[in-house]
Order: structure tokens, then C-alpha cells, then sequence
């Protein structure tokens, strides 16, 4: 049986006749965690959308696997049933839904999709309790509207609860280093690294090594211009923090 | 009977076998030489500007009010079943009705009227009568009169069903709240009908009389399916009374409601919230009017539109202080939203204000559901229907909650969200 959770094989997109994407290739194994890292406007954050399902992308060549699978027909909530999360770098405010009512529903489309039962009040109410220690996310946000009023650090955190809850196969984790403090920053990483198991694999997308002192990655990739351009080990995101996206564009002579 | 040709066709069916007492007989005189002045409601008049009404005047109405309804539970509303007034076809069905007194409160029938309550009936503003509101006087099948005595807090919620319950029936009744001083009530009104029936029209006139720190609470729901609904409701507030009125237009061929309340004292509070949701083909028009004369008092206003595809939302609201009116605070607020692109939706807030000393705003929106909002909600595993009636949800939250009967607030939403 193939290890691979997730396979993308000269993946080109676009959007609104500009090409974003241009031959990307990746594959991320079981109880890998994998770093993307690069400059602004490289696309990273079109790689996050494009797996998550957002329609607004087109794709033109290639294709992705996930779990053996070509996703590209399938909805955002069908690759979510599958086991796809991602965790947004701005996560959406939903006012007048609240975190839990949220949550319940969500769970419950999923196990609709697997054909289980809607899951009991008493055995949901435990997994909020336990997941929501994970990352220390108060009783009180719990109950409010979905990530209204939030600080940054709280939606992120919330974005990390919602994770535990669905439990995903391949979590991908789009800039949630942004706007957090030391601290914030330190419980986000922790959470994550509890979630992190031999059958389930990690992208986090991220312009800073910071975060990638707490989740440590197996590998480092650096997107340029829409491809990959260079992968290592943990000591690339360390070299690029010290001699900046420059060198690299230097050294590869792009 | 046709309405837009009530002269020709006078056929003196209005009172019928009602023996209403003779100033209902003196009213309807009156009301038909107004009905023969006015034009019948068209878009040519502005207060009918964006409503299709010319199917009533085609219609063959009939006013015979049989009762066809074996068993509430055909309705599939969660009325439960104490402290419930049924009135059918514009009459007091007593089998299905179950009431048993309250002390404190008073219920009679119009034809049961004695001369010394007819001070209590037909005390409206006549400024702001229209066609509609002339023809129900003119052919009233009856109404009820509900009073409350001097400071009474009546604990138990009074339920009142209107039901429609025969093809193309113009049905013709009458409300009177009157809350003597002190006075508290809550009331839930249902205008109601089933699958069964059609073309039918509840034209209605409420009065809510508020004295002196009385209190009212009024919910309305309208699940009338392919039936209509013309409320014209009056409500008159004396100093320190409290007035809220939370309608929901659920479904129904045309629903019309026009509000006005005058605020004839210091010290009062008037809150009017409403969400519509006209689905393809129906009409949904929501008007009120709210008259600040005495100083001191605030108002609030909230409605929420969810127009579906086909389907036509109207919002038409207008606070009005009064000179002298000082120290005001009234808020008015609209939001809709289009879920696609054949939802059509009208809204106009208007604020008059005559006073130099007053805190007012009024607003409107109209959008539709922010597609980043559905994506995450289905990157986490909503299919887009399920996002989108999640969103509505939330959108109409804050109305909702102020119902606070959970069973209401599911019926509520279950047919709102059908679709």
C-alpha cells in the first residue's frame, strides 16, 4: 500500500487568465511534515486553495492525488470528508453561528458522508471539552459566533481546535504563524504537534522559520514564481532566515 | 364579489347573518363611499408602488365562512393546545378554539359586543386607511375584542390562529388589543393554511391600545402557502407603555403588513423586528410607520430579508418625529439578502425628523453571502446548501432569539430554510 497522502504532479492553475502555478510537483508521505516557504506573491497561498477546492482556481496541467485519489472534481466538502483540512490565514467570521453549533454540524455532514449516525450530544460535548485543552481555548469562545471578535492569536487557535475536532489526514496550515505572539505561537505549535501521528501529514506554509522552531519539518520547500525551487532539510528555512529570499534567487540565478 | 367593482356588484353579502351591532352597519356605509372614491391599489400609487395586486381585482372572491379545518394538527404549526383562540374564515371556531378564562382578561366576539365596549372598537387613526382597510370594514365577518384589566400581568402566552380554509375566500376580521393601565400581555398570531387551499385572502385590522406602562408583546407568524394576507395594524402607545412586535412572513402568495404606531406619550419603547422570506412568485411587503409626537421615548426597528430565487421582499419604513418630540432615540435597520440572481428586493427607510434634540439613524443593506464565508464553511465539510442555510442562520439570529419559544424558533427556521 502506497505511503503517499498526498501527491501533486506538475500542477499548473490559474485565475482570471493569470498564471499562478506553474509546474509544481510534491508528494508528502505519512507522518511527514513539510515546510513551503517563500516570497510574497510566490503561491503559497494558491497552493492552499487550489488543494482545499476553492473554485475560483483553474486548473490547467496536472493533477493531485490525495490518498490515491485525483481530487480535482471533487468539492471543498467532499476533500474535507476525506480527510483534507485547511487551517485558513484568515479565518472568516460568521456572525450569529455559534463555534459549537458550528462544529456539531460540520461533524455531523461528515459522518452523513461516511453513513454514521449523527454524533451523540454527551460523546461531542467530551471531544470539545478534551480538544478545546489542546490549545487552551477558553469555555467562553466556545459558545460565541464563529470567530467574531476573535484576536488574531484566539482565531488561530480556533483554527487548531476546528483541526482536532475533524481530525484530518493532511492538515495544511496557511501562515498560522501570522499574527501571533511568543506565546500564542508556542500553544499553536504545541497543539499541533500532539495532533501529529504516523498516519497523518502536515504542510505548513509559512514565510518565517519561527513557527518551524516548535514544529520541527522533514522537509523544507521553497516556492518561487509557482514551483518549487529548492528543497532541504530544517537547515534551509534556518540558511534563508539568515540571507533572505535574495540568495536564493541569486544561487539558483532566477 | 369583485373588489376593484364593489358598486356594480353590491351584493349586501357583507354582514350576512351577523347581527353586528348598528355602528358596524353605519362604518360599512361610510367605508363603501371611500371604496367608490379610491382607484383600486395599483403601481401607478406609491404606497402600492411595488406590489402586484391586479390579480385580486380579477378574482371571484366569495365571503362564505363554513369551517373546513378538521384538526389543527393539519397545520403542522406547534401552537400546542391551551389558551388558543381559532378563528376560521374570519370566525370563531370554538371546537378547535380551547380557552378557558383568565382573570383579568376579557374576550368577546363582535356581534356579542355590548354598546358600552363599542368605545373600545374602531378608535384607529383614519390617516392611515386604505382601500383594504375599507373593504374589511365593509364587510366584516366579525372581530374580537381582548381586554386587560388595570395592572394584570397575564403570565400564560395567548395564542390566536387566523386560518385560511377555502379556495378564493375574501376573509374580513377585526382585532382589539386594549391594555388598560398596566396591563402586560404576550400574544402569538398565526395566520395560517394548508396545501389544500388556495387564492384565499385574510384582510385584517388590528388595533393595539396601549394605556398607561401597559405592556404588549406581539409574534406573528405567516405560513399561508399559496394564500394571501393583508394586515393593517394600529397601535397607539400612551406614557411609559412598552410595544414589540416581531412578525415573520414565512410564506404566502402576498403578504402585506403596514404597521403604524403613534407614540402619544413620554417615556415609551417601540420595537418592531420582522424577517421575510418570499420564495418564487410570492410577495412579501413589509410597512411600518412610526409617529414620535411626545418627547423622551425610543424606537427600534429590524428586518431582515432572505429573498429566494423568484421570489420579491419589500421594506418600506418611516419614523417620523414630531416637532417638540425632543430627546428621541430611533433606529431603523434593513438588511437583505439575494440568494440569486432572480430575487428581487425594494427597500426604502425614511426618516422625518421635525426636532432639533434627537439621536436617529436609519440604514439598508443588500448583498448576497460573502463566497469566502461559504468556502471555509465548506472547507470544514458543509456541502454548499447546508453553508448557505448556515449562513441565513446566522443572518437572522438576532431576530429570532427574540422568540423565545424554542419550538417557534425551529418552525421558524425549518421553513425558512426549505427551499
Amino acid at each position: 500500500m502506497s505511503e503517499a497522502i498526498l501527491e501533486i504532479k506538475d500542477l499548473k492553475c490559474r485565475i482570471d487568465e493569470q498564471a499562478i502555478l506553474k509546474g509544481l510537483n510534491l508528494k508528502v508521505n505519512k507522518g511527514e511534515v513539510h515546510a513551503i516557504m517563500g516570497p510574497n506573491g510566490s503561491g503559497k497561498s494558491t497552493l492552499s486553495s487550489v488543494l482545499a477546492g476553492k473554485e475560483d482556481y483553474e486548473i490547467t496541467q496536472g493533477n493531485i492525488h490525495f490518498l490515491g485519489e485525483d481530487i480535482e472534481d471533487l468539492s471543498p466538502e467532499e476533500r474535507s470528508w476525506k480527510g483534507m483540512f485547511l487551517a485558513f490565514q484568515y479565518p472568516v467570521e460568521i456572525p450569529g453561528v455559534s463555534n459549537i453549533n458550528f462544529l456539531r454540524t460540520a461533524l455531523n455532514e461528515k459522518h452523513n458522508s461516511l453513513g454514521l449516525p449523527p454524533i451523540a450530544a454527551k460523546e461531542f460535548l467530551a471531544m470539545v471539552k478534551e480538544k478545546a485543552a489542546l490549545v487552551g481555548l477558553s469555555n467562553k469562545l466556545k459558545n460565541r459566533s464563529v470567530n467574531e471578535g476573535f484576536s488574531g492569536g484566539e482565531k488561530k487557535r480556533n483554527e487548531i481546535f476546528q483541526m482536532a475536532m475533524l481530525s484530518p489526514k493532511l492538515a495544511i496550515l496557511d501562515e498560522t504563524d501570522s499574527g501571533l505572539d511568543i506565546d500564542a505561537l508556542k500553544i499553536v505549535a504545541n497543539g499541533v504537534n500532539k495532533l501529529k501521528s504516523s498516519e497523518n501529514a502536515t504542510i505548513i506554509i509559512t514565510h518565517y522559520q519561527r513557527l518551524l522552531d516548535y514544529i520541527v519539518p522533514d522537509f523544507v520547500h521553497v516556492l518561487h514564481e509557482g514551483r518549487i525551487v529548492k528543497t532541504g532539510d530544517k537547515s534551509l528555512a534556518l540558511e534563508l532566515e539568515e540571507k533572505g529570499y535574495d540568495w536564493l534567487k541569486l544561487d539558483l540565478k532566477v | 364579489m369583485l373588489l376593484g367593482d364593489i358598486k356594480k356588484n353590491n351584493s349586501k353579502m357583507n354582514l350576512g347573518e351577523l347581527k353586528l351591532d348598528p355602528i358596524f352597519r353605519e362604518n360599512s356605509e361610510n367605508a363603501l363611499s371611500k371604496i367608490n372614491a379610491l382607484p383600486f391599489p395599483n403601481r401607478r400609487q406609491e404606497k402600492w408602488k411595488y406590489i402586484k395586486l391586479s390579480k385580486f381585482k380579477k378574482t371571484k372572491f366569495h365571503n362564505d365562512s363554513k369551517f373546513a379545518l378538521k384538526t389543527l394538527k393539519e397545520l403542522n404549526i406547534p401552537i400546542g393546545s391551551e389558551n388558543l383562540i381559532v378563528i376560521e374564515n374570519g370566525r370563531l371556531n370554538k371546537k378547535l378554539s380551547n380557552f378557558s378564562s383568565i382573570e383579568g382578561l376579557e374576550l368577546t366576539n363582535f356581534s356579542e359586543l355590548k354598546s358600552d365596549s363599542l368605545s373600545y372598537v374602531n378608535q384607529y387613526n383614519e390617516d392611515y386607511d386604505h382601500y383594504f382597510s375599507y373593504l374589511n370594514q365593509y364587510f366584516l365577518n366579525d372581530g374580537l375584542l381582548i381586554k386587560i384589566s388595570r395592572n394584570t400581568k397575564i403570565s400564560s402566552v395567548l395564542k390566536i390562529v387566523n386560518l385560511s380554509t377555502s379556495n378564493n375566500i375574501f376573509i374580513n376580521s377585526r382585532l382589539n388589543v386594549y391594555m388598560e393601565e398596566g396591563a402586560t400581555l404576550k400574544l402569538n398570531q398565526f395566520y395560517a393554511s394548508t396545501n389544500q387551499f388556495s387564492n384565499g385572502v385574510i384582510n385584517q385590522i388590528c388595533e393595539y391600545d396601549l394605556k398607561k406602562s401597559a405592556s404588549l408583546e406581539v409574534n406573528k407568524f405567516q405560513r399561508l402557502n399559496n394564500n394571501n394576507n393583508l394586515c393593517s395594524e394600529f397601535v397607539k402607545q400612551e406614557q411609559s407603555s412598552s410595544f414589540i412586535m416581531n412578525t415573520f412572513s414565512l410564506s404566502g402568495s402576498l403578504l402585506r403588513n403596514d404597521i403604524c404606531v403613534s407614540v402619544n406619550g413620554i417615556d415609551c419603547r417601540t420595537e418592531l423586528n420582522g424577517v421575510f422570506s418570499p420564495s418564487s412568485g410570492e410577495y412579501m411587503d413589509q410597512n411600518t410607520r412610526v409617529d414620535h409626537v411626545f418627547p423622551d421615548c425610543k424606537s427600534y426597528e429590524n428586518y431582515k430579508g432572505i429573498v429566494k430565487s423568484g421570489g420579491t421582499g419589500v421594506f418600506n419604513g418611516k419614523v417620523v418625529v414630531h416637532k417638540d418630540a425632543q430627546r428621541i432615540e430611533a433606529f431603523q435597520k434593513n438588511n437583505n439578502v439575494l440568494l440569486d440572481d432572480s430575487a428581487v428586493v425594494f427597500s426604502k427607510p425614511e426618516l422625518e425628523i421635525y426636532a432639533d434634540d434627537v439621536k436617529c439613524s436609519h440604514g439598508s443593506t443588500t448583498g448576497q453571502f460573502d463566497e469566502e464565508a461559504l468556502f471555509y464553511l465548506r472547507s470544514r465539510g458543509m456541502s454548499r446548501t447546508k453553508a448557505i442555510q448556515m449562513l441565513i442562520v446566522g443572518f437572522i439570529n438576532e431576530v429570532i432569539s427574540k422568540v423565545e419559544e424554542q419550538d417557534y424558533n425551529s418552525f421558524i427556521l425549518e421553513n425558512i430554510l426549505d427551499y
